[in-house]
């Protein structure tokens, strides 16, 4: 647009149910403090992403080359140590250079704190490193992610489709992957009579012409009603 | 999937082919088993028989709209579901904070029904695959009369999609606080019945003590929540953790056992109910103090405004015309909002894409991880321990395949 600073732009705000547009992310709250230790072990191979996180959990990414060491960190020398996998699931951002992110969810029994591991890749064949033998958890939510977006996981012991069948084409929670549908088919009252409302009565009826259930029946006029009409 | 050619193998053992269509199984569940004898030796569950490709088809409608689909996950519990995916798109358009109370209550009550309801079917069928009939019918009877809360309410006795981003589809009917009173001053006597029938019972004792023994440790690498987490000595509940839509104002416990076994897991549930009670109890005392309160937000941005002002002001009728065609769209961002389902955490993690379309829903159910540790519970027992072992996870399939 091009109004002048300070001046409103009547019909982008002010209009009723407009998609607010959101142009910077709201702040990110400051990490805690066992963020900071997690940025200060490992340096370059983390970052804290600008994203809208409206659950508040806190939120690292991670190079693929340093995810299993992350984790094994977080479970085994982390304080407090992260001793369960709450989630594990994967995106598909198909813009972006990386389009396959994957989340962990990371939670500590000891003092009840949650941090958010996302992890990406891309390119012709997309994999990340497995964590099966850091968290058993992770086997079926891996497998899932391999069935649904074709992500390969290095080290899962048993990399299978899990929810679509094995000859199956395609990952269906790609986003070039159609969401599929089936026409509805209605149904047409066999031509000649008019048919009646009960059900199943259809049945009975002798087949009275040629054209059967689909075809296009002309409309039946009877002789008094067209006499009607006339002399209307 | 895998099929099977040869039933027997070199080594003498045999694959026995449990399901997809087995009673014991609570839906479309295939489990190949490998004996000796009548020793499981291993078990690999089979599942995405009922896949329907829910979390696709939500992609693909609004976020009005996409309210209809999750209850068709868990169908056992579905304003749990509701809830938790109301939760994260509240997250996500930044009301969380802005719910009225009355919504809130209302909100807790259908949970912690669907929470009874649910062990109620548990048990029924739990206590079924054991040999146990009789139980099986009372909870069904038990059951209906919660079924019978949801239909005054919202229209409908199962999938009842009455949660709206923001508050609630409309105010509950006057005669829900004598319904839910009457269903709390009712069940703890019914609990005793279900308790005098199983639990000092010497066949189920036999049949679930020391079986399917799941440790702490296990517990926690597997990643099981819920009922199964608090068998095995971990009390971990959402409601405590996390607190939402206003738990955190109850007065309740959570009942946990440190054995780990079957029955522990039975026991767990038993207490559940009894503090589900306790929190219904309550939470109808305050849904008495609130009658006429609002129960949803006014933000015409999220939920529709009310019918009368529709009719009288301009605005209201283009803001209600804008959330029909449009529906409502949230920034872009993402949400995770996890919840105490009858089954343990069961979360919607909401990625939005600035549209008026969620960019990707994902549910995670608590039986997907839960019956992960199947074969870790099972192996090295007895065949006939295997329904045993099933029935204590509690599965649904609907959630898990989605």
């Amino acid at each position: 647009m091009g109004a002048a600073p300070g001046q409103s732009t009547p019909g982008t705000q002010t209009v009723p149910g407009q998609t607010p547009q959101v142009d910077t992310p709201p702040p990110q709250p400051e990490h805690p403090p066992y963020v900071q230790t997690l940025l200060d072990r490992f340096g370059e191979a983390l970052s804290i992403p600008k994203w809208n996180f409206a659950d508040g959990i806190p939120t690292v990414t991670v190079s693929p080359e340093q995810l299993r060491q992350v984790c094994l960190w977080l479970r085994d020398e982390a304080s407090p140590r992260y001793d369960f996998l709450a989630e594990l699931c994967g995106t598909h951002w198909p813009a972006r250079e990386a389009p396959f992110e994957v989340t962990y969810i990371f939670h500590s029994l000891e003092r009840h704190e949650r941090v958010r591991l996302k992890c990406s890749t891309g390119g012709e064949t997309p994999a990340l490193p497995s964590i099966v033998d850091v968290w058993p958890a992770a086997n079926w939510p891996e497998r899932e992610i391999y069935d649904m977006f074709g992500v390969s996981f290095d080290g899962h012991p048993d990399l299978r489709r899990i929810l679509m069948p094995n000859d199956w084409e395609g990952h269906p929670l790609r986003k070039d992957f159609p969401l599929g549908e089936e026409p509805v088919e209605f149904y047409r009252p066999p031509a000649g009579g008019p048919a009646s409302s009960l059900p199943g009565s259809e049945l009975d009826r002798p087949a009275s012409s040629s054209a059967g259930y689909g075809a296009i029946a002309p409309p039946v006029v009877s002789e008094a009603a067209e006499a009607q009409r006339t002399r209307e | 999937m895998v099929m099977l050619s040869e039933h027997r193998t070199e080594s003498g053992t045999m694959i026995l082919n449990m399901g997809p269509q087995h009673p014991s199984t609570h839906g479309v569940l295939r489990l190949l088993i490998e004996l000796d004898g009548e020793t499981v030796l291993n078990c690999m569950p089979d599942v995405g028989f009922l896949h329907t490709g829910i979390e696709k088809t939500m992609e693909a409608r609004n976020y009005h709209q996409a309210i209809v689909l999750t209850d068709r996950t868990d169908y056992l519990s579905p304003p749990s579901n509701n809830l938790s995916y109301i939760l994260s798109c509240e997250k996500l358009f930044g009301v969380e904070k802005e719910i009225p109370e009355r919504a809130q209550i209302v909100r807790v009550i259908f949970c912690e029904l669907a929470r009874i309801a649910s062990h109620l079917i548990w048990l029924g069928t739990h206590a079924l695959d054991l040999g146990a009939t009789t139980v099986f019918m009372y909870c069904w009877r038990e059951r209906e009369k919660i079924l019978s809360i949801y239909e005054t309410v919202s229209g409908v006795r199962m999938m009842t999609s009455y949660f709206r981003i923001g508050g609630l589809a409309a105010d509950v009917p006057d005669d829900v606080a004598d319904m839910v009173e009457g269903v709390v001053k009712d069940m703890p006597r019914r609990i005793d019945d279900y308790e005098t029938l199983l639990t000092k019972n010497p066949i189920f004792l036999d049949r679930t003590q020391g079986v399917g023994v799941m440790s702490r440790e296990n517990a926690l690498k597997y990643g099981l929540t819920g009922p199964c987490l608090r068998g095995s000595g971990v009390p971990f509940d959402i409601r405590k953790v996390y607190p939402y839509s206003g738990y955190d104002a109850y007065d309740f416990d959570v009942p946990y056992s440190n054995e780990g076994d079957v029955y522990a897991r039975y026991m767990v549930r038993m207490r559940e109910m009894r503090e589900s009670v306790r929190i219904v109890s309550q939470a109808a005392k305050r849904l008495r103090e609130t009658k006429g309160a609002p129960v949803k937000i006014d933000n015409p941005r999220v939920i529709f405004p009310k019918r009368e002002k529709i009719h009288r002001s301009m605005e209201s009728l283009i803001h209600h015309f804008k959330l029909v065609s449009e529906g409502p769209v949230p920034p872009a961002g993402e949400a995770y909002a996890a919840i105490e389902s009858p089954r343990g955490e069961q979360a919607t993690y909401v990625f939005s894409d600035g549209s008026n379309k969620p960019h990707r829903v994902r549910f995670r159910a608590p039986g997907w991880f839960n019956l992960q540790a199947l074969p870790n519970m099972i192996n090295d027992g007895l065949v006939a321990d295997v329904v045993a072992c099933i029935g204590s996870i509690d599965i649904v399939l609907g959630e898990i395949d989605r």
